[in-house]
């Protein structure tokens, strides 16, 4: 075969697939310069404490710190109306309560 | 020192994709000739990116990527070629598809298949995309002479390859 016929020949191929309409993002992906490592992770974190301190937040018990007058309070009110109905006379005595 | 402006932004890289990916794509779905060629037109751009500070400009651009194209196709050629020895030949390569033009398609697959990676990246830089000795020569960096006697040896196998067919046919 010479040259022309040659040529002729490989022109009557016109097989090539087309381009793949997302083959430069698929590149961009590649060469786009990627955030430091470090970065992430300290995204991460903070991310992780910040959902530890929400549900700290929200899901925490009430707080027991009482001042010594609430807390007087609170005593006051367990005498005069919880259950003392119930103890036996004379424990009372024997063992008495002390605040 | 010398830096071209689709060095310094993939933003601006992208031009260079869009003026280039046509004929890149050519010269290696020529070379390799099977769907792997989507896979290496972005290895060869992605290639192009990273090593982009070696491009000192005393090449045309073009010329840079036929390079890369090329040892991408090569490599992929030489991996293929390596699957094959060890699973045979894959049923679809060996399946004759019937019609005018995809004859045609058979009757090229036959004549590129006799031919090495080497004797075949001279053979479509000549025959298909058109560029001549002197430009292979640049793309290859090999001198012109050696361009000249490895394109005669390959058109001689092409066409043997391609007369052997048609005489069983």
């Amino acid at each position: 075969m010479n040259d022309n016929e040659i040529k002729k020949l490989l022109e009557s191929d016109h097989s090539e697939p087309k381009v793949p309409k997302d083959e430069w993002s698929k590149i961009e992906r590649e060469i786009s310069p990627a955030k430091p490592s470090w970065i992430l992770s300290l995204g991460g974190t903070f991310a992780v404490c910040l959902v530890l301190v929400l549900f700290n937040n929200k899901f925490k018990s009430p707080s027991l710190s009482l001042s010594f007058q609430e807390r007087e309070n609170v005593v006051s009110y367990l005498f005069d109306n919880v259950g003392f109905e119930e103890v036996e006379e004379g424990s009372l005595e024997e063992e008495p309560l002390s605040l | 020192m010398f830096k071209a402006s689709w060095t310094t932004s993939p933003k601006k890289f992208k031009n260079l994709y869009d003026e280039n990916r046509e004929y890149i794509r050519t010269a290696i779905y020529w070379m390799v000739r099977d769907d792997g060629v989507d896979d290496i037109v972005q290895e060869v751009f992605i290639k192009a990116w990273k090593s982009r500070d070696s491009f000192k400009g005393d090449s045309h651009v073009k010329t840079w990527l036929y390079r890369i194209a090329m040892n991408c196709s090569k490599d992929y050629l030489s991996k293929r070629n390596r699957l094959r020895d060890l699973y045979g030949e894959s049923d679809e390569e060996a399946r004759v598809e019937e019609g005018g033009l995809i004859e045609s398609r058979e009757l090229i697959n036959i004549g590129l298949k006799v031919l090495s990676p080497e004797l075949r990246e001279k053979f479509i830089l000549h025959y298909k995309l058109g560029l001549t000795t002197k430009e292979i020569g640049e793309v290859l960096q090999i001198p012109e002479g050696t361009v000249k006697s490895q394109l005669s040896k390959a058109r001689e196998l092409f066409s043997k390859a391609l007369e052997k067919e048609k005489v069983m046919s």
